[in-house]
């Protein structure tokens, strides 16, 4: 069910301002991982007294809608409350997981009306059946994939490989990463002599792999569903000094000026720490 | 045991931006696909199912026998392996490459240079669930196996009955609910009428229906009692379908996916 821009033939909580109180999230959903699941925990905010008259005679329930798309996997988990713990096995999902929560009848209600209502409905009763949505509370999603502590790290969404049929570097970027494809003259002698060498690193991340960002993120809306993709987008949403570029919507306007300096900002001032090793390079030298 | 073995992922998508650049077209005309051996690797999990090449039916009419081969083949396939674009795509170039290119023959063509055609039969693309010569075949069983049924492939089998379900029916999220697609099959086995003619528009009637009824329904949370008594109580709406029903209205869709 796709929430967005729906308008009901009876009031629902949470659609508009059909009933209040608006319910929501208590915190923030936490997710951990234990053996083989995931498990979701998940504090709702619903304080409207009729609908919760309703769950507690047993004619609605509180349901949270699992969905990944990448698996097919749909199913509900009912509960009697507002608290849900929900453990999804590691091995029924990928990628993305939904959970949306809502309240649903799970018998016919006669004449249900809600002393909580818009006065647009004040006066009318309504007939529902089974599975007739009462109320939306929110939704979340989760990135099952992306290495939420290892963000920072470069190698999370780049990499650097052999590309045996190659005959000039390129990008690709349909994959996990962003992978930087070296002929296989350039791999090794990347692999024997830069690769794990500190010294290099900064001209590495000023020169090939800033390259690659900058075209990657140029690129994004094309790939926007591919991991490299989810994780980035994921820092800009929350991280503090990335900030400005969700505000902007860089990612999906793709504005050069702002990409530059996104990509930047990613590789922790790659110019700057390119000179300032150079230095450090040429005084080495002169000793 | 000898292990199932997969492509590693970068590989993988190798293969495939070739493909999409244009190169190697010819490589699937050959005998045998020339991949790069050092980039496979083993996973220790999976029975590499030894003899499941001469079960499969490179025909549209195999398919149901195909996909229920290779269903029973990987007993322990998770979703979450199920899911994994280089499993397939190891599939579709090495172990079952010949099983591929007699089902889907155009590459041995003089000439051949359909990139799409490759990409849609040999790698896991976005619309992989209608075109993927052995993904699909699994995922339709996934979807319409029922353990608790005598025949486990009962709905299966009624899925194959029409091509109509791949194109209008599995890409929907209903038919990811299994108590609504065994709904929906309860009532098309006990009402043949249904299916007799007109059922390409009947079924996207119903579908439409289903979609409908989503909007203000939680239709997840309903079982396959439901479905049956709710299709049942609109059959004469759906035996009202003819071939007049505005088709025009569904989403396009090339049957020529299908074409060998």
């Amino acid at each position: 069910m796709k929430i967005n821009n729906l308008s009901f033939p009876y009031p629902v909580l949470g659609i508009g301002d059909d009933i209040a109180p608006t319910p929501g999230f208590q915190g923030t959903p936490r997710i951990s991982k234990t053996g083989g699941n995931y498990v979701f925990e998940v504090d709702l905010d619903m304080r409207n007294s009729d609908i919760e008259a309703l769950v507690r005679k047993g004619l609605a329930k509180y349901v949270c809608e699992i969905e990944c798309s990448r698996t097919l996997l749909r199913k509900c988990h009912f509960e009697k409350g507002p608290h849900f713990r929900i453990e999804v096995p590691r091995k029924l999902v990928a990628e993305r997981i939904t959970l949306q929560f809502s309240i649903v009848a799970v018998a016919p209600i006669i004449g249900y009306s809600n002393s909580q209502c818009h006065e647009d409905y004040k006066g009318y009763e309504f007939d529902l059946e089974p599975g007739d949505l009462l109320a939306f509370i929110g939704q979340c999603t989760y990135d099952v994939d992306i290495k939420y502590d290892k963000l920072k790290s470069v190698g999370s969404f780049m990499q650097i490989s052999e590309g045996k049929m190659d005959k000039m570097p390129r990008f690709l970027l349909g994959g996990d990463k962003i992978d930087i494809k070296l002929p296989t003259d350039i791999y090794e002698r990347y692999r024997k002599s830069v690769h794990g060498n500190r010294q290099f690193s900064h001209i590495v991340h000023s020169s090939i792999v800033f390259n690659a960002l900058v075209y990657a993120l140029l690129y994004f809306q094309e790939n926007k569903e591919s991991l490299w993709a989810r994780t980035l987008k994921y820092r800009v949403d929350n991280e503090h000094a990335l900030e400005k570029f969700k505000e902007n919507d860089t990612l999906s306007t793709g504005d050069p000026d702002e990409i530059m300096e996104l990509a930047q900002i990613l590789l922790l001032d790659p110019y700057k720490r390119l000179f300032e090793s150079l230095d450090t390079l040429i005084s080495s030298e002169e000793e | 045991m000898i292990a199932q073995r997969t492509f590693k992922k970068a590989y993988a998508e190798t293969l495939a931006d070739r493909v999409r650049n244009g190169y190697d077209l010819d490589l699937y005309g050959k005998e045998a696909f020339p991949y790069d051996k050092d980039e496979v690797l083993i996973i220790p999990t999976i029975r590499y199912p030894e003899g499941l090449l001469s079960k499969l039916i490179p025909t549209a009419q195999g398919d149901c026998q195909s996909a229920i081969a290779l269903f029973e083949a990987y007993p322990n396939l998770t979703p979450l392996q199920a899911s994994d674009k280089a499993f397939w795509t190891y599939l579709t170039h090495v172990d079952l490459f010949e099983y591929v290119q007699a089902r889907y023959p155009k590459v041995k063509q003089e000439d051949f240079s359909n990139i799409n055609y490759v990409l849609n039969h040999w790698f896991y693309i976005s619309d992989w669930i209608k075109v993927h010569p052995l993904a699909s075949l699994w995922w339709y069983v996934y979807l319409t196996y029922d353990e608790a049924s005598a025949d486990p492939y009962k709905y299966t089998k009624q899925f194959f009955e029409s091509y109509e379900f791949r194109t209008n029916f599995v890409q929907y999220s209903i038919a990811r609910h299994k108590e609504a697609v065994i709904g929906y099959f309860d009532f098309l086995m006990e009402n043949e009428d249904v299916m007799s003619q007109f059922f390409k528009s009947r079924n996207r009637f119903i579908t439409k229906y289903l979609n409908k009824l989503g909007g203000s329904r939680l239709l997840s949370t309903l079982d396959r009692n439901f479905f049956k008594a709710e299709l049942t109580r609109i059959k004469p709406q759906i035996l009202a379908v003819t071939s007049n029903y505005r088709e025009d209205e569904s989403e396009g869709f090339d049957d020529s996916y299908f074409e060998e």
